[in-house]
Order: C-alpha cells, then sequence, then structure tokens
C-alpha cells in the first residue's frame, strides 16, 4: 500500500529528474523458454501457443486423479544444447526432478515439476560485446496453465527451461541486449521459437542498486514480454529505487509489474520460503549419458549468433553490420548470396535497406542468387540502382530470374549514343517553349529538361552520358 | 474360489450371468459396507475370452474405474469421473474378469482400520463390532465374506496385508514397479502398490501375474520380466526362511511360531523392533510429505477441500515437514531410514530368501479402539516424532518397513486367535521375488489345510470352503 503511494509521489519526480549518478545497478535475469519439443513434458499432448484455449490437455497436463507424468527425453536433449550453446561448464550426468509445491490457480497438480536440486546446468556465459555475462544454471519444469478470460491449460506442463543469470547486467539496455542475445542463443540451437510475443521467452528481472558495495534489496519485475518493456522497466525501476534511497526511503522486496510506462506491485504469489521442494516421486532419476554422448557441440557451437557473426566477419563484413545481420536472422541468406558471388558489405546494404524496407520478412521467391544477381548487375553496370529497386518487387513474387527478368521488362542500362540522342531529341521536341528559354539565357532549365530525359530513359541510361547528350542537342 | 470359478464357468457348470447376478445381489445386500458402489451392468456385460472369463472382482475406490468416480473414500474427489480405466483394472478386464463394483477405504488410504473411510466404515464381515482392517477395507471385506474371489488394493504402508490379515484372506503387495500405479490416486507415490486380495496363494499368484508388468504410463514401473507365477508355486525349492522376532499379543506370537517351526525358519536378529517403529515411523513422515504434494491437486478448486480429520491431519503434518518445521530434519532422517532399511534388508536377504514375521501386533481390533501408547528408544525417530503420529500407528509397526524398502509382502492366513479371529502370517522377500513369497505362502497354506484334515488341529479350524 505504502508502495503504491510512493510511486505515485514520484511519478512526477521520475518524469523530470534523473537519479544521481552515485548508484550502481546490480541486473540479473531468469528466462523462462518454452522448449520447441513434439509434447509436452509428462504427456503426449502436442504443445501449442495458437490452438483454442484447452483444446491440448490431457489427464496428466490437467492433474487429474490417478494421473502419472512420463517424462519426455526431447526436453533433456533439448536444454543440453541449449546449455551447450550458453557455453555452460558442468551439465548434469542425471537427470532429477522435483516438486515445487505451492498453490496457485494456474498450477493444476498444486505443485510444479522442476528440478531444484541438481539443474541440468550451470555455469554458462553470454557476451554482450565485450562484457561477459555469466549464466549460473539452467534448469528444466514444466509451464503453469495460463490466465487470460479462461484458465487455459494449452500451456500447463509445456517443457520450459528457466535461465538464470549472476547480477552481472548494468543497464536497461544491456539487459535488452542480453535476452536479445539469449534469444537467438535458444533459437539457432534448435531448442525454442523462443518468440516474446507468443510467450515462448518470458523475460524476469531482478534489479537493485548498491552504493559503495553495499548489497541493497532487490525486486522482481515479471513478465516483461518485449525487449523494448525490459529496456524502459529496468531503466525506470533503477532510476525509482535511486530516487528513494536518495530522499531516505528503503526500496521493499516484491514482484512487480510493468504497464508500459511504470512498475507496479503485482499480487504476489508468496516469497521463496513458502514454496515447499520435495523429490519428484513419480519420475526415477534418468541417466544422461546416451543423451550426453549424442552432443554434437562442435555442430551447436556453429549454431551460435557468435559463430554467425564470425563467418559474416570472415566473409567481408564489419563486426557492426555482421551484428545487424545475426540479430535480424539474415546472416545465412548473405553468407549464401556472398557464395554466389556477391559482395558481402554491399548485399548486407542491401538486405538491411531496400529489402528491408520492402518487407520484414524474406519470401521464399527472393533467394540469395537474386541478391546476388541483383547487386551483381548493380555493379556491373547493367542495371541502375534505380532500376533495381525497381525490380526488387518483381523478385518478391514468382519471377524468372534477375537477368530474364531485366530482358523482359526491358530495364537494362543502355549505354548506345543513338538510344541516348533519340531520348533527347524526342524531350526537346516536345518542350519547344522550354528549349527557347533556355536558348535565350535561362539555363535553369537544364535541369528540367534533363528530368524528362531521365524518366523517359526509365533508368535505363547513364546520367552522366545522357546530360552530355542533352547539352550536345541544346548547343 | 477364482480359478475354480472360471474353470467351472469354462466347463459350463455355471453361466457368466448366474455369477455376476449373485455376486451383484450379495454386495448389495451384505451388511459390511464394504461396496462404495456396485454396478448393475455387470450382468449384462459381454466378456472377453480370458483365463478369468466370468470371474467377478471388486477393486479398491482408489482405482480408476472409466466414467466412473473413484472417491478414494472421499468426497474430496467431487463428481470427477475417470477418463480409462486404471492399468490393473485393464489387465483383469482383458482376463475377462467382471469388475462388479468398487470397494470402500481409508480416506485416500490413510488409516489402518477402515475408519476415515467418509463414507463410513466397513465392518469386520467375522464380528460387525470389529474393523477389517485398512486402508484396503471393502476389498478384503468383500473377499473374505465370498461376494467376490478376487479383489484390488493397494498398499502403501501395509494397507493390503493389514485387513487381509484381520479378515483371514491372501493379500499381496508386490514390488514397488512391479504394478503399474496409473490409474491409482496417489497418496505416498513413492511405496504406493496395487496388489490383489485372494482367498487362496494359487487365486493371488495368478491374479498379480495378470496385473504385473511394464507400463509405459507409469515410470516407476519396472522392466523386470513377469515370472509364471502360478506355476512357480509347486516347484521344489529349498527356499531359506528366517523369522524376525517382534513384541505382539501372545495369540499372534503363537500361531507365526508355528508357521516359523513348521518352515524350520532361521531366527534373524538384524532387525530390531525400535528399528522396525522407526521405518514406520519414517513412512509416516514421508507418506505425510507426499501426500501433502499428491492431495494439492484437491486444493486447486476448494480452499479448504472437504478432508477428513485424519487426511486434513496428515497433509497439514507434510506441509509443516517440508515447510516451517523442515529445519527439524524430521524429513532428512525419515530419508536416511529409508536408506538404512533399505541397505539392511539387502544384507540380510542376501543369506535368506524370505522373512516371516506377523503382519500386526494384535487380530481385528473392535471399532474405535483406543490408541496404543508405545515406549520408544531416546532419540529414536519413533520418539521424536510421538506426537505427530497416527492414533492406530501401532498397526503399522510391522508392514510399514517393507513398504519403505520397495519389497514383495503378503499376508496369508495362518490359524486364529483364541477369541477365533484370523492370524495373518507376513512373508517379505526379495525384489522382483514374489515368487518365493507366494511359494512360502503356498507351503504354509498347505500345511495349514492338512493340520484341518486332522481331527487333532481343530484350533488351526478357519471357515474356509
Ligand atoms: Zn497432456
Amino acid at each position: 500500500m505504502l508502495q503504491r503511494v510512493i510511486t505515485a509521489r514520484l511519478q512526477a519526480v521520475l518524469r523530470t529528474r534523473r537519479a544521481s549518478s552515485g548508484f550502481r545497478p546490480v541486473i540479473g535475469i531468469e528466462c523462462h523458454v518454452q522448449l520447441n519439443t513434439p509434447t509436452k513434458a509428462f504427456c503426449r499432448c502436442a504443445p501449442s501457443t495458437t490452438a483454442p484455449p484447452n483444446t491440448r490437455v490431457c489427464g496428466v497436463c490437467l492433474g487429474e486423479p490417478g494421473s502419472l507424468p512420463v517424462a519426455s527425453t526431447d526436453a533433456p536433449l533439448l536444454g543440453l544444447k541449449a546449455a551447450v550453446a550458453l557455453d555452460c561448464d558442468e551439465l548434469a550426468e542425471t537427470l532429477e526432478w522435483d516438486r515445487k509445491n505451492y498453490q496457485y490457480p494456474d498450477l493444476p497438480k498444486g505443485y510444479q515439476i522442476t528440478q531444484a536440486r541438481t539443474p541440468l546446468a550451470r555455469s554458462g556465459k553470454v557476451q554482450i560485446d565485450d562484457r561477459t555475462i555469466r549464466i549460473t544454471s539452467l534448469h528444466l519444469e514444466e509451464d503453469s496453465a495460463k490466465t487470460t478470460d479462461v484458465l487455459d491449460h494449452n500451456r500447463a506442463g509445456i517443457a520450459l527451461a528457466e535461465i538464470v543469470t549472476e547480477p552481472d547486467l548494468r543497464s536497461g539496455t544491456e539487459a535488452a541486449a542480453f535476452v536479445r542475445e539469449l534469444q537467438q542463443v535458444v533459437k539457432r540451437c534448435g531448442a525454442s521459437r523462443a518468440r516474446l510475443e507468443h510467450g515462448e521467452l518470458r523475460v524476469d528481472v531482478n534489479v537493485s542498486v548498491t552504493q559503495e558495495g553495499e548489497v541493497r534489496e532487490r525486486v522482481e519485475l515479471k513478465n516483461l514480454n518485449s525487449l523494448r518493456a525490459v529496456r524502459l522497466a529496468c531503466d525506470f525501476e533503477l532510476r525509482r529505487q535511486a530516487l528513494l534511497y536518495e530522499s531516505g526511503d528503503t526500496v521493499q522486496r516484491e514482484t512487480l509489474g510493468w504497464n508500459g510506462s511504470e512498475t507496479y506491485v503485482m499480487r504476489d504469489k508468496g516469497g521463496a520460503a513458502e514454496y515447499r521442494f520435495s523429490p519428484e516421486p513419480d519420475l526415477p532419476p534418468l541417466p544422461l549419458t546416451e543423451a550426453l554422448a549424442q552432443l554434437d557441440r562442435v555442430q551447436i557451437e556453429e549454431t551460435t549468433p557468435r559463430a554467425a557473426r564470425r563467418r559474416c566477419v570472415a566473409a567481408g563484413l564489419d563486426s557492426e553490420t555482421a551484428s545487424l545481420l545475426v540479430d535480424r536472422d539474415l546472416d545465412a541468406f548473405l553468407l549464401e548470396a556472398v557464395d554466389s558471388g556477391a559482395d558481402a558489405m554491399t548485399s548486407a546494404r542491401w538486405l538491411l535497406g531496400e529489402v528491408a524496407a520492402l518487407s520484414t520478412e524474406l519470401p521464399s521467391s527472393f533467394t540469395p542468387r537474386d541478391l546476388a544477381d541483383l547487386v551483381g548487375a548493380v555493379a556491373a553496370g547493367t542495371l541502375s540502382r534505380r532500376s533495381a529497386k525497381e525490380l526488387l518487387p518483381v523478385l518478391f513474387q514468382e519471377h524468372l530470374g534477375v537477368a530474364a527478368e531485366i530482358e523482359k521488362r526491358g530495364l537494362a542500362r543502355v549505354d548506345d549514343a543513338d538510344f541516348m540522342s533519340g531520348i533527347v531529341a524526342e524531350i526537346i521536341d516536345e518542350s519547344p517553349d522550354e528549349v527557347a528559354l533556355f536558348r535565350a539565357g535561362k539555363t535553369k532549365l537544364r535541369k528540367v529538361l534533363m528530368g524528362r530525359c531521365m524518366k523517359r530513359a526509365r533508368g535505363r541510361a547513364d546520367p552522366k552520358k545522357l546530360g552530355e547528350a542533352l547539352d550536345e542537342a541544346l548547343l | 474360489m477364482a480359478l475354480a470359478l472360471a474353470a467351472a464357468i469354462r466347463r459350463g457348470e455355471r453361466t457368466c450371468l448366474a455369477v455376476a447376478e449373485e455376486a451383484v445381489r450379495r454386495a448389495r445386500t451384505s451388511k459390511l459396507n464394504a461396496f462404495a458402489r456396485v454396478d448393475a451392468t455387470a450382468t449384462n456385460r459381454k466378456l472377453p475370452d480370458g483365463p478369468l472369463r466370468g470371474v467377478p472382482v471388486a477393486v479398491k475406490d482408489s482405482i480408476c474405474i472409466k466414467d466412473e468416480t473413484p472417491t478414494a473414500g472421499s468426497r474430496a474427489v467431487g463428481s470427477w469421473k475417470a477418463r480409462e480405466d486404471a492399468f490393473a483394472v485393464a489387465r483383469l478386464r482383458e482376463a475377462g474378469a467382471n469388475v462388479i463394483g468398487s470397494t470402500n477405504c481409508d480416506e485416500f488410504g490413510m488409516g489402518s482400520t477402515g475408519e476415515t473411510c467418509q463414507r463410513g466404515f466397513t465392518r469386520h464381515p467375522l464380528d460387525l463390532r470389529r474393523a477389517p482392517g485398512g486402508s484396503s477395507s471393502g476389498s478384503a471385506a468383500a473377499v473374505a465374506s465370498s461376494i467376490v474371489p478376487l479383489a484390488l488394493g493397494s498398499d502403501t504402508g501395509g494397507s493390503i496385508r493389514l485387513p487381509a490379515a484381520w479378515c483371514g484372506v491372501v493379500g499381496v503387495k508386490p514390488t514397488y514397479g512391479r504394478v503399474s500405479r496409473r490409474g491409482l490416486l496417489a497418496y505416498c507415490s513413492s511405496t504406493d502398490c496395487v496388489g490383489v486380495f485372494a482367498r487362496s496363494v494359487e487365486d493371488a499368484a495368478f491374479a498379480l501375474g495378470l496385473i504385473a508388468g511394464h507400463d509405459d504410463g507409469d515410470a516407476t514401473s519396472s522392466q523386470e520380466c513377469v515370472p509364471d507365477y502360478l506355476s512357480m508355486l509347486s516347484i521344489p525349492t529349498n527356499d531359506r526362511v528366517a523369522s524376525i522376532n517382534v513384541e505382539v499379543d501372545d495369540d499372534i506370537e503363537s500361531v507365526v511360531a508355528g508357521a516359523s517351526n513348521a518352515l524350520k525358519a532361521d531366527q534373524c536378529d538384524a532387525l530390531s523392533p525400535q528399528f522396525l517403529r522407526d521405518c514406520a515411523a519414517a513412512y509416516h513422515v514421508l507418506a505425510a510429505a507426499e501426500a501433502h504434494s499428491n492431495l494439492a491437486r484437491y486444493h486447486v478448486n476448494h480452499e479448504n477441500p472437504p478432508f477428513g480429520a485424519e487426511v486434513t491431519r496428515r497433509v497439514a503434518l507434510g506441509k509443516r515437514l517440508l515447510g516451517e518445521r523442515h529445519a527439524e530434519g524430521l524429513y532428512e532422517r525419515a530419508v536416511d531410514v529409508r536408506a538404512q532399511a533399505r541397505a539392511r534388508l539387502d544384507d540380510v536377504l542376501s543369506s535368506v530368501d524370505v522373512l516371516m514375521l506377523p503382519v500386526a501386533p494384535t487380530a481385528a481390533p473392535k471399532l474405535n479402539a483406543p490408541s496404543v501408547i508405545t515406549k520408544e528408544a531416546r532419540g529414536s525417530l519413533a520418539r521424536d516424532l510421538r506426537d505427530d503420529l497416527p492414533r492406530d500407528y501401532a498397526n503399522d509397526f510391522l508392514t510399514a518397513f517393507a513398504s519403505l524398502a520397495g519389497l514383495p509382502a503378503l499376508s496369508v492366513p495362518f490359524g486364529r486367535t483364541s477369541g477365533g479371529l484370523p492370524v495373518g502370517v507376513q512373508v517379505v522377500g526379495k525384489a522382483f521375488d514374489e515368487a518365493a513369497v507366494l511359494r512360502t505362502a503356498r507351503r504354509l497354506e498347505l500345511i495349514r489345510d492338512d493340520a484341518l484334515s486332522s481331527p487333532a488341529r481343530r484350533v488351526l479350524l478357519s471357515e474356509d470352503d
């Protein structure tokens, strides 16, 4: 209650004032990642984030009397893949399950099957530019039901990996960058589809501030469902806490939500002390020997975003462009275009510029070969940039290939002197007034006439040569 | 009895219809309150052609029957109906058995007399003022009163063996993992076992063979292959038997001593009475902790589920032992006692094949009997837990250790008290060696029946038909 009042009082201050910089931000992240398994963790139901509510359920994931969980082997396999991709040093040799006993309406059995004693993996790391963010642990557990207007049990029992970091992050921007990198890591190794907007990746953040090394109370920010929310909520919370301390107040340990502009106190599930853990008697420990032997660490490393960036740089990109492409999942496309003979930086600029402007998703009709051919034609001078831009939407549909489409549409640049003088003659013919005025000394009108020529040439003519032809005709 | 009845049906001497009608009629008119539900459709059911075709069976009401509510002796299950038959029920049906109804039990298995059942207690078939034993009270009473020759029960700390002993029938708790728990309403998942009641060891062996085996739907169910228990009964062996000395009523002691002498059993001193009681205490700690977790699902729709007093007490105890009382270390001590029990029994059973001991310190008590006060050694788990143990905790003294260790155990009737109440002998064996346990029980059964035919030993008279 008090917190509510303080928050309200702080609103005005927060809008106008930045907190003093004596406080050092301390941010740790807990991510829940839905694993991309064909079944839920402990039953045969097929997971879906889009199916109508309560259509992907059975006695097991509804926690009906007499039902028993049977652990799928897919979840630990994907969890181990993610752990290797996160550079984890310690992988569990035995899969052990526990129950986290607590009452909540979204928990049909009254407990959650999780790993409390031995997580699947420990001691990983993620690199954000030159900063190393340590991963404390990765453990498996089952998802809870989703509370919308109805209680939807489609989500109940979906296999999750919970990934916990050390409190190594220092700003909202860094936290968001971490989440984006984590998303890339788990997506690229095939562990999860990791779509934030579908709840396949969910982010909780622990935020506190320290001053002169003194550890302060932290709050938990729950359900941040976009990178923007992660960044803004962290920064808001850091400022709120700093201001509270500055004004002599203290921070309460509590769970907060984010409404888009401020953090607010959520109804709590109860503090950690309220959870009672016990070994899961229905699931005997499972040796992971076989799964560990199956892991192809080299192959998994190759799937990581850091490996993708390395490949892009090796192909000739600067590291910033490489990061941009990797973040947008365009690196494989680009590398294929480079393999087809395209220049890396030019192709990347096209991909991040013109191509991205046209559509957020690459249609299947537009192939790396098309990009290579397009960039190649521009570089060879057979296609002007303007014609190339004109051709792009064509390539986004069923098409005949870059060369054939240039031919069919007559987009090729023409160097022929007759072609130039022909256009110039037409324009001079159609613009007697302008020509007369120009000749009378209004030299500004050359620009108008040149524009008309360019338009008539539809980008096929080299502007310099066309200009020369015009000047010659106007003499 | 089950196999004889099935043979008579096969020979055409009895019809499935007549047998089913009689069982349904007797289940309905019985004064024992053994049944929670009798299925009228049992008389016009098409039964598959199997070795038990037409044999009526009853099922403890904590075991799911498709489209029925397994009450588990509780109101908390509400009107929920099972989606499918429990594994063991399905196996019996495939063999042609006719499931005629479900039997009353202590609420969620939490009781040793049948009295915690919220549908009213079951009465003892030989003396209506006495308790039949629990928690599988209705199943034991239904078999003992010959309403059905076979019934399913579940045994978590003694819930099959105790009522079998008190009612005078054979009751088998298999090795943990031998029979799938799928469809059994969970109480203490790490010791819950589905098992059988029968009027002969042969019937019990045969029925166990039907319901045993691996189930993909229960991760704790074993891959170990299932031998033909029935044919293994008659294999001559040199099974080494050892008996455990415990403090029990004189009547019980003399019956078990008789059995021990008849089998020329050695003495086993490795398991002291205090250790067995500590096992029972450990069992109550673990069971309370797991019950608190397993029964939490009934809280999801009710803030306070309509549990009876004993279930409420045990669930609350489990919650405290894992929560605010965790620091007392009782849960860890119980885990430790379990590990010790496993290690000691492993050791003992490396030099003998089966252990023999009484099932309970007394024969069937009067309903609502006062609690038994025991003296526990200083520093023992049983003593430190004294205030948290159930009133009828003494009934679990001799059965809980086998549950903790996951070993196969059974009760076979072997005599009576001076007051005429049945006394059971408990036989405990190595993991997955049900064959030796059943074979020993069969030997006792033959010795008993031999004695019955000799006029000098009328004292062993049982009312077996
Ligand atoms: Zn399911």
